[in-house]
This record gives structure tokens, sequence and C-alpha cells, in this order.
């Protein structure tokens, strides 16, 4: 009977105590993990130059023992941090509620495939048993890596754009509640009152179309990328995200806009 | 020492001895002791207390839901003149639904730079 009441009592606490961003938690977990990583990472990496400068200054067997410990050291870090930016990646994915079911998917896949690369690059590292196998398992990585850097660019680009949708929703939702409050409000505003908000609405609506076009004009450059010339994708990403941040403009126009038009709802006698 | 008259027994000896069989006594622990009053009337107050829980946090999350539920804000006099409640509820949705806006846009800006891939040694130069 007691632990019964024991029971109860550990629900109870947990329930209550259960911490309310636990759904937001997973992406932000896995960046401090991502950080953790890279600071591994610059660490594994100085170690490596340092034993290598070693190995180059002696030659002995000492230090080609020593160099051939840091290059797998840091060979498997390298993998660790790529694989834990592609996992926060995902997780944003999950998290994001401006992408469709159907571009998620997709964009998963990519890193999938990129994560079983790094699984396998990862199990070569650990085969490595002389300094001469170190260059052979190395150089597929650093071919490969191309590829993995445009899609690391173009699902980070994607999440964005869905971030940004997820606003462009927000917006036309809030668009439609100010343009019923102030329809169903007519008679009691006067003319020039009337005028003043009509001119705010319709440039608002005006600000919207133009980041709609803007985004809808990436999305269409983004769609048409071809990840076997990632050189090229890589490219158009970066020349996009430009377009992005210009496209966000309008959208941030329009919403002082509606900070305005809210002041004027307020301000009227 | 004196001793005493015994009364007789009511019943024969066999007969009480034969009931003491059929219905032993109910030791503590045993199957029949699930329930005792005192337990009864915990378990009763700690599942209150947890559908009440429940309740609470279900009432939590609506309101995160709606927004936080400690907005004060001033109240526009057109606003109160138009219509007291249902145009003031609107209205506090759509400051809620601005600064929600400009929230995610500043995000969107910072996201940029959180989302950047690492940059990585690629050459080992053996």
């Amino acid at each position: 009977m007691r632990k019964i009441s024991c029971l109860f009592l550990l629900l109870l606490l947990l329930i209550v105590l259960a911490p309310r961003q636990l759904v937001f938690a997973s992406s932000i977990q896995a960046y401090q993990d991502y950080l953790y990583q890279n600071d591994l990472y610059r660490q594994t990496l100085s170690g490596f130059e340092t034993a290598r400068n070693e190995y180059r200054k002696y030659q002995s067997l000492a230090s080609q023992a020593d160099v051939l410990a840091k290059a797998k050291i840091f060979l498997e870090q390298r993998v660790n941090l790529l694989y834990t930016y592609l996992l926060f990646l995902n997780e944003k994915i999950s998290e994001n509620k401006g992408l469709s079911a159907a571009e998620k998917l997709k964009l998963e896949q990519y890193l999938r495939n990129e994560i079983v690369y790094l699984v396998n690059h990862r199990n070569a590292i650990q085969a490595i048993n002389s300094l001469q196998e170190v260059s052979p398992v190395s150089q597929p990585f650093e071919k490969h890596y191309q590829t993995l850097s445009a899609v690391m660019h173009l699902v980070a680009f994607n999440i964005q754009i869905g971030q940004l949708n997820d606003v462009a929703q927000l917006f036309t939702d809030a668009l439609q509640q100010i343009q019923s409050l102030v329809g169903e409000n007519r008679s009691a505003f006067t003319p020039e009152k009337l005028e003043q908000f009509d001119r705010w609405l319709v440039s608002i609506a005006e600000k919207q179309k133009l980041y709609q076009q803007l985004v809808t004009q990436i999305q269409d450059k983004i769609n048409l990328l071809n990840l076997a010339k990632p050189l090229d994708a890589e490219d158009q990403i970066k020349q996009n995200q430009k377009k992005l941040l210009q496209a966000q403009v309008p959208l941030k126009d329009a919403n002082n806009y509606f900070k305005e038009l809210i002041n004027a709802l307020k301000t009227v006698d | 020492m004196e001793t005493k008259d015994i009364p007789p027994a009511t019943q024969p000896l066999d007969g009480v001895l034969a009931s003491n069989t059929a219905e032993p006594l109910p030791t503590p622990g045993a199957k029949g002791m699930f329930l005792r009053p005192k337990y009864l009337i915990l378990t009763l107050v700690l599942m209150v207390i947890f559908i009440l829980a429940i309740v609470i946090l279900i009432l939590r999350s609506k309101s995160a839901e709606t927004g936080p539920a400690t907005i004060i804000l001033p109240t526009p006099t057109s606003v109160r003149k138009l219509s007291p409640v249902a145009t003031l509820s609107s209205y506090l949705r759509l400051e809620a639904t601005v600064s929600a806006i400009s929230e995610i846009l500043t995000n969107v800006s910072g996201q940029e730079q959180i989302l950047l891939p690492p940059t990585v040694e690629l050459s080992l130069d053996l």
C-alpha cells in the first residue's frame, strides 16, 4: 500500500515539475553537443599539428607512433563534429513548423545519407594500423566533403526558409484579423481614421506580397539545384542567402506598419 | 489460592473450535487487509491531487497556446468604445501576434549564424 502511495507521489511530482520547454529542448541540446564537439575538434587538431611537426623534426619511432595516434583521434573527431552538426540540423527540421512533410522527408533523407557515409568513414578510421594508411583513408572523405558541405548548406538554408514561412503564415492570420476588426467596426470610426487604416492595410498587403514574391523566386532556384555539382550548388545557396536576407526587409517593414496600425486604433478618440 | 467455579460454556467447545477454523482472524499483509480505512483515504486524497494536477497542466498548456495570461495592456479607449469584450480580445490577440512576429524575425537573423556549417581541416599533409 505504501508503495502505491509513493508511486502516486512520484508521478505527481514528475508531472508538476516537468519542464514545459521539453518539446524545444532537443535542438538546444543537439546544438550544445555540437559546440562541445567543436571545442574537442579544435583541441585534437592542435594536438595533431603539434605531433606532425615533432615527427617532421625528429623522424623517430616514438614521434611516428605519436603522430599516428593523434591523426586517428583527429580524424575521428572531425567525423564526430560533422555528425553532431547533422544531428542538430535533423532536430531543427523536426521542430520547423514552416516546412511541409514532403520537404522535411526530403531534407532528412539527405542528412541520413551523409550520416551513413560518416559512420562508414569512422569505421575505416578505426581500422587504421599504420601511418601509411592514414592518407588513403582520409582522401575519399576529402573528395566527398564538397557534397557534404553542399548538403549542410542546403539543409540549413531550407530551415531558414521554413522559419520565414512560419512567420508569413502568422502574418497572414494577423492581417485577416485586423481587416475583419476594422471592417466590423467601420461605423465607429471617423472617415479620416478609416482612410488612414485603409492606407495602412494596403501598405501591409503590398509588403507581404513583395515578400512572398521574393521568397517564391528563391525557393524556385533552390529547388532546381543539382547536388551532383556540389560546388555550383553551394555557390547558388550562398548567393540566395543574401537574397533571403533582403526578402526579410519587406516583412519587417510590414510588421512595423502593423504596429503603427494598432497604435492608430488605440489613439482614436 | 482460591478457585472459582468456571461458568458453563453457552455452546459446546467443539462448536467454538469449528467456527474459529472456518473464519480465521485476518493477519497483517493478508489479502483481506488491502483496503484499510486509513490507506483507502490516503489513496483517494492522492488520486484527487493527481487528477487536479493533470487538470492544472492542461489549463496551463492551453494558456500557453493563447499567450501568457498575465499580459496587462492599457485598454484603448477606442476599442473599449467599439465592443467591450470581443474587440478588446481581438486587439490583445493582434498585439501578441505582432510581438511574436517581431521575435521570430529577430530569431531568424540569429539562426543564420547558428546554422552556419562548420569548416574542417581537410588536408593532413603527412
